[in-house]
C-alpha cells in the first residue's frame, strides 16, 4: 500500500483543463493520504479479544446488541467500528470475566453513560407511555370495538313474524303515501324491540342490511 | 441557460400548481366543466414543468456543472456516469425536486382519470395542486437546487461514498412512488370529505377509486424499503439488515398505515362499511410520509440516511405537515360522523377480521411511532436521555404483529357480512396441522434448539399454508373434478392471486428473518494470506489481497474461498476495503457467496499486523441462515400487490392510466 502505485492512464471526461488539474489535484491527495499509516481517519479500536469461555463470550456478544455506542448514530456496539465502541466491548467482557451478571454489566454501563446506552429503555414513570401505550392502544381499540359489535347486534335483532305484519300494515298505510324506498319492508332497518313507529315526515332509509 | 432553463421551469410548476388548486375550486364553486377541465390541464403542465426542472438537474450533473452549488457539493468529475446522474436525487434539494416530480405527475395522472364525479375529482385535483404548491415552494424557497455559485469551483465534493451504488438509482424513486403515491389517497380523501354523502352507493365506488392508488403507493413502497434493506445489508457491512433507526422507522409508517388503509379499503369497496376509517388511513398514510420526510430532512434524528442539518428546513417542513394534516384531520372531525356508510357486519365476519387487521396495523404503526419520537420528547420535556433500540421494538411490535399473522388466514375464509368461524377453522386445520409439524421441523432442523425459533418458523409456515389452504378452497381442490378444478383455477381474478401472493410472501419473510437472526453466526479474526476463520458452518480462506484502482477510489480486494465446514463446494468471493480521496471516506464492499437460502457474509477490515505475520487483514464473516427468504419475501409481496393491480375490477384507476383525456362533466 505504501508503495507509489501508478495510475494508468483511462479516459477521464474533462471538457477542459480544470479536469486535469483536478486529476492531479486528486491524484495528489490521494498518494499524501495512502502515505499516511492507516486508511482510517479515526483511532482504530485496539484488536477485539474474545473470550476463551464459548458461553461467556456469547453472552458478551449478546451484551454487544442491546448496548449503544455513544458517540454513534443509533448504532449498537456490536456494530460500530468506532474506537469507544471497542472500550465497551472491552470493558463488557472484562466484567463478564470476573464473574458480574448480564444486569451487573448493564447498570455499570448505565452508571458510566446514563440510560442513553441502554437500546431497551427502562421502565419507569417516564417511559410508561412508551412502554404500555401500544398494547393500551390494542385494549382500548378491542373495548371499543366490543362495545360497537354489541350495539350493531342489537340494532340487526330480526323481526318476529308479528313485527313485521305491524311494520307492513304502518308502512302500506296511507301516511307514508307511495315512497318508493319504504319497500319492501324487509329491507328497511328495524324499528327497535319496542317497535315504535316511525315518525311522520321521516323518510326511511334505504337498506342497510339483510338481518 | 439550460439552469436558469430549469430553474425557470421549477417556478412555472409551483404557479401551474396554485393555478390548478385555484381553477378546480372556481370550477367546482361555479359548476363549471370548463374552468375545472382547465385546472386539469394545468394539472398535465405543471407535471410536464416539473419533468423539464428535473431533466436540467440531471443535465447539470450529467456534465459537472460545478457553477451550481447543488453539483459541486455533490459530484464530481471522477464519478462513473451513472453515479453523476443518480447524484441528482442523493441529494436533499434534488431529491425534493423528485418528490415534486412524482406528486405533480400522479396528479397529471389524477387529473385524466374517468368515471370520477365532477365535484369528486374537481376537489382531489385541487387538493393535489395544493400539495404540489406547498412542496414546490418549499423546494424554490429553501432548498433551490439550482442556486448558482460564483466563482465556480474546480471540482466538486463528490457524493458520500456509501451512496455510491447502482440500489442509488432505483432506491429513492421507488420509495418516492411509494410515499407520494399516498398523496393522491390524501387528495381523494379530502375531496370525498367535501363532496361524500352518507348512505348512498358513493362509498363503495370512492373504495374503487382509493385501491388502485393505495394498492399501487404500498407496491411500490414495499419494494423500494425492501430495496432499501437490501442495500443496507450488503453495504454497510454489519451484517443485518433491519436496526430500527429513526430513518428506518421514517419509511415504515407510511407502509404500515397503507397496508390498513389497503385492507380497510376493501370493506368500504365491497360493503359499504368503515368508510370514516378508510378516510382516516388514507388521510394517515401521506400524513406518515410527510412526517417522515420532516424527520429526514429537518435534523431532529441523526442517522446515516439523514440529509443534512437544517433547522430552517425543518421548521419549514414542519409548518407544511401542520397545516396540511391539520386541515385534514379537522375536515375529518368535522365532516366524518356525517358520513355513515352503510354495510352492518357481525363480530365474526370478513369484516370483522380485517378490523381487527386494522387494528393491529395502527397500533403496531403507533408503536414505531411512539419508539421513534419518545426520546426526542422526553429529552424536550425532561432532559433525560434514551435509546429506543432492537429489543423496544422485538417486546411490542412483534407481539402486536404475531397476533395478526395468527388471525391473518382465517380472514380471506370468512364470509361477509356474516363469518363461519368454525367452518373456517377446519378448513385451516391441515394448515395449522402442518404448521405444527414445521414447528417440530424447525426445533430439529437448526442447533442451538430454540423454543422461541421453532415458534416463529410455526408461525411463518402458518401464513405460507393459510395462503395456499385458501387457494384450494376456492379451486374446490380434490372435492371437484379436475377439469372444474381448472376452469376455477382459470377463473380467479388477479386480485385473489394477488391477496395470496402478498400473504405467502409475508410467510416467507416472517421464516428468513426467524431463522436468521435466530441463528445466525459471526466470527472475525486477523488473517495473514493463507489463514482461515469459521463461523458457523462456512470455513473462509484469505488467499490474495491485491490493490485495485476503481474510477474514483483505491481498494484493498481481497479474494477469499468459502468452504462448508462439512467439505463441500468451495467458491470464491471477493471483498473490497475501498478508501475514496475525495472526502477520505472508506466504505466496504461485502463479499456474498449465496449458498442455497443461506447467506455466507465476508467483510474486508483493516490491515495490521499481528505478532505471526507482518500483514494480515482482519476479515469478518458472517453465516446468515436462510437471510435470503428476508428479502425474497417482501418482493413476492410487492409482486402480489402489482398483480392485483392488475385485476379487472380496479380497472377504473388501470384504465385511467391509458386512457385518452376525457372531459368532465362535459
Amino acid at each position: 500500500m505504501r508503495e507509489i502505485i501508478s495510475l494508468p492512464a483511462r479516459p477521464v471526461e474533462s471538457r477542459d483543463e480544470r479536469g486535469w488539474l483536478s486529476l492531479a489535484l486528486t491524484l495528489l491527495l490521494a498518494l499524501f493520504l495512502l502515505a499516511t499509516p492507516a486508511l482510517a481517519q479515526e483511532p482504530a479500536a485496539l484488536p477485539d479479544r474474545p473470550l476463551a469461555d464459548a458461553s461467556q463470550e456469547a453472552r458478551a456478544q449478546s451484551l454487544f446488541e442491546v448496548l449503544r455506542c455513544v458517540v454513534c448514530q443509533h448504532e449498537s456496539i456490536a456494530d460500530s467500528p468506532a474506537g469507544i465502541a471497542g472500550d465497551m466491548r472491552r470493558a463488557v467482557r472484562e466484567q463478564i470475566a470476573a464473574g458480574a451478571t448480564d444486569d451487573q454489566v448493564k447498570a455499570d454501563m448505565v452508571r458510566r453513560y446514563g440510560d442513553f446506552v441502554l437500546f431497551e429503555p427502562p421502565v419507569r414513570t417516564g417511559t410508561w407511555l412508551l412502554w404500555f401505550g401500544p398494547f393500551a392502544l390494542v385494549a382500548v381499540g378491542g373495548l371499543a370495538l366490543l362495545a360497537m359489535s354489541r350495539r350493531v347486534r342489537i340494532e340487526t335483532e330480526t323481526l318476529s313474524p308479528e313485527e313485521e305484519a305491524e311494520l307492513n300494515e304502518v308502512l302500506q298505510s296511507d301516511r307514508f303515501g307511495q315512497n318508493p324506498v319504504a319497500s319492501p319492508p324487509h329491507a328497511g332497518r328495524s324499528l327497535g324491540p319496542t317497535g315504535d313507529t316511525v315518525p311522520v315526515g321521516v323518510t326511511p332509509q334505504p337498506p342497510i342490511s339483510k338481518p | 441557460m439550460i439552469i436558469e432553463f430549469g430553474a425557470f421551469a421549477l417556478v412555472l410548476a409551483f404557479a401551474l400548481a396554485l393555478l390548478q388548486t385555484g381553477l378546480s375550486v372556481a370550477g367546482r364553486m361555479r359548476s363549471s366543466p370548463v374552468l375545472t377541465g382547465a385546472g386539469q390541464g394545468a394539472a398535465l403542465a405543471s407535471a410536464l414543468a416539473n419533468a423539464l426542472a428535473f431533466g436540467a438537474l440531471i443535465f447539470a450533473f450529467a456534465v459537472s456543472d460545478f457553477s451550481v452549488a447543488n453539483v459541486a457539493s455533490n459530484s464530481h468529475t471522477d464519478k462513473p456516469m451513472l453515479y453523476k446522474v443518480a447524484a441528482a436525487w442523493g441529494s436533499h434539494e434534488g431529491s425534493l425536486v423528485l418528490w415534486c416530480l412524482v406528486m405533480t405527475l400522479f396528479g397529471a395522472i389524477l387529473a385524466r382519470a374517468r368515471g370520477l364525479p365532477f365535484g369528486l375529482k374537481a376537489c382531489a385535483v385541487a387538493t393535489q395542486g395544493g400539495l404540489s404548491a406547498l412542496f414546490l415552494a418549499f423546494a424554490l424557497f429553501t432548498s433551490n437546487p439550482f442556486a448558482r455559485l460564483d466563482p465556480a469551483p474546480f471540482q466538486g465534493q463528490s457524493l458520500n461514498p456509501l451512496l455510491q451504488d447502482p440500489a442509488l438509482a432505483i432506491h429513492p424513486p421507488l420509495l418516492y412512488l411509494g410515499y407520494v403515491g399516498f398523496s393522491v389517497t390524501f387528495s381523494l380523501a379530502v375531496a370525498a370529505l367535501i363532496e361524500g354523502r352518507p348512505n348512498s352507493s358513493f362509498w363503495p365506488a370512492w373504495g374503487r377509486w382509493v385501491r388502485p392508488w393505495a394498492l399501487a403507493s404500498w407496491a411500490f413502497l414495499t419494494a423500494g424499503i425492501t430495496l432499501g434493506s437490501f442495500w443496507a445489508y450488503y453495504e454497510l457491512g454489519w451484517g443485518g439488515w433491519w436496526f430500527w433507526d429513526p430513518v428506518e422507522n421514517a419509511s415504515f409508517m407510511p407502509w404500515l398505515a397503507g397496508t390498513a388503509l389497503l385492507h380497510s379499503a376493501v370493506v368500504t369497496e365491497r360493503r359499504g362499511a368503515l368508510a370514516g376509517w378508510t378516510v382516516f388511513l388514507a388521510l394517515l398514510a401521506f400524513t406518515f410520509s410527510m412526517l417522515g420526510a420532516f424527520l429526514v430532512r429537518s435534523g431532529v434524528l441523526t442517522s446515516v440516511h439523514a440529509f443534512a442539518v437544517d433547522p430552517e428546513r425543518g421548521l419549514m417542513l414542519l409548518a407544511i405537515l401542520g397545516v396540511t394534516a391539520g386541515a385534514a384531520f379537522a375536515l375529518f372531525a368535522w365532516r366524518a360522523p356525517q358520513l355513515k356508510g352503510g354495510g352492518l357486519f357481525a363480530p365474526v365476519s370478513r369484516e370483522g377480521a380485517l378490523v381487527l387487521n386494522n387494528l393491529f396495523l395502527t397500533a403496531s404503526a403507533a408503536t414505531v411511532l411512539l419508539g421513534t419520537l419518545y426520546p426526542l420528547i422526553l429529552e424536550a420535556a425532561t432532559g433525560e436521555t434514551i435509546s429506543v433500540g432492537p429489543p423496544y421494538f422485538a417486546l411490542t411490535f412483534t407481539p402486536l404483529m404475531v397476533v395478526a399473522f395468527l388471525i391473518l388466514p382465517a380472514a380471506p375464509l370468512l364470509a361477509w357480512k356474516r363469518g363461519d368461524l368454525k367452518g373456517a377453522m377446519q378448513r385451516l386445520a391441515v394448515a395449522g396441522g402442518l404448521a405444527i409439524v414445521a414447528a417440530l421441523a424447525g426445533w430439529m432442523a437448526f442447533e442451538p434448539r430454540e423454543a422461541m425459533a421453532a415458534a416463529g418458523i410455526s408461525v411463518g409456515a402458518w401464513l405460507i399454508l393459510g395462503a395456499l389452504a385458501e387457494v384450494v378452497e376456492r379451486i374446490r381442490l380434490f372435492r371437484v373434478s379436475f377439469p372444474e378444478v381448472v376452469r376455477r383455477t382459470r377463473a380467479l381474478p388477479l386480485g385473489a392471486w394477488g391477496m395470496t401472493l402478498a400473504h405467502a410472501g409475508l410467510g416467507v419473510f416472517v421464516l428468513g428473518a426467524v431463522v436468521e437472526v435466530s441463528f445466525k453466526a459471526e466470527n472475525a479474526a486477523p488473517l495473514a494470506i493463507g489463514q482461515e476463520v469459521s463461523a458457523g458452518n462456512w470455513t473462509v480462506r484469505l488467499d490474495d489481497v491485491q490493490i485495485v484502482e476503481g474510477p474514483n477510489y483505491l481498494a484493498e480486494q481481497g479474494r477469499l474461498t468459502v468452504t462448508p465446514r462439512d467439505g463441500g463446494v468451495a467458491r470464491e468471493v471477493v471483498s473490497e476495503r475501498r478508501f475514496f480521496p475525495t472526502g477520505g471516506q472508506t466504505t466496504t464492499e461485502v463479499g456474498l457467496d449465496f449458498r442455497g437460502l443461506d447467506d455466507v457474509y465476508v467483510v474486508m477490515g483493516e490491515r495490521r499486523s499481528t505478532p505471526e505475520a507482518a500483514q494480515a487483514w482482519t476479515v469478518r464473516v458472517y453465516d446468515n441462515p436462510w437471510a435470503r427468504l428476508i428479502f425474497l419475501g417482501p418482493a413476492i409481496m410487492a409482486f402480489g400487490g402489482v398483480l392485483s393491480l392488475f385485476d379487472r375490477r380496479l380497472r377504473v384507476g388501470v384504465a385511467a392510466r391509458r386512457a385518452a383525456p376525457v372531459v368532465e362533466g362535459a
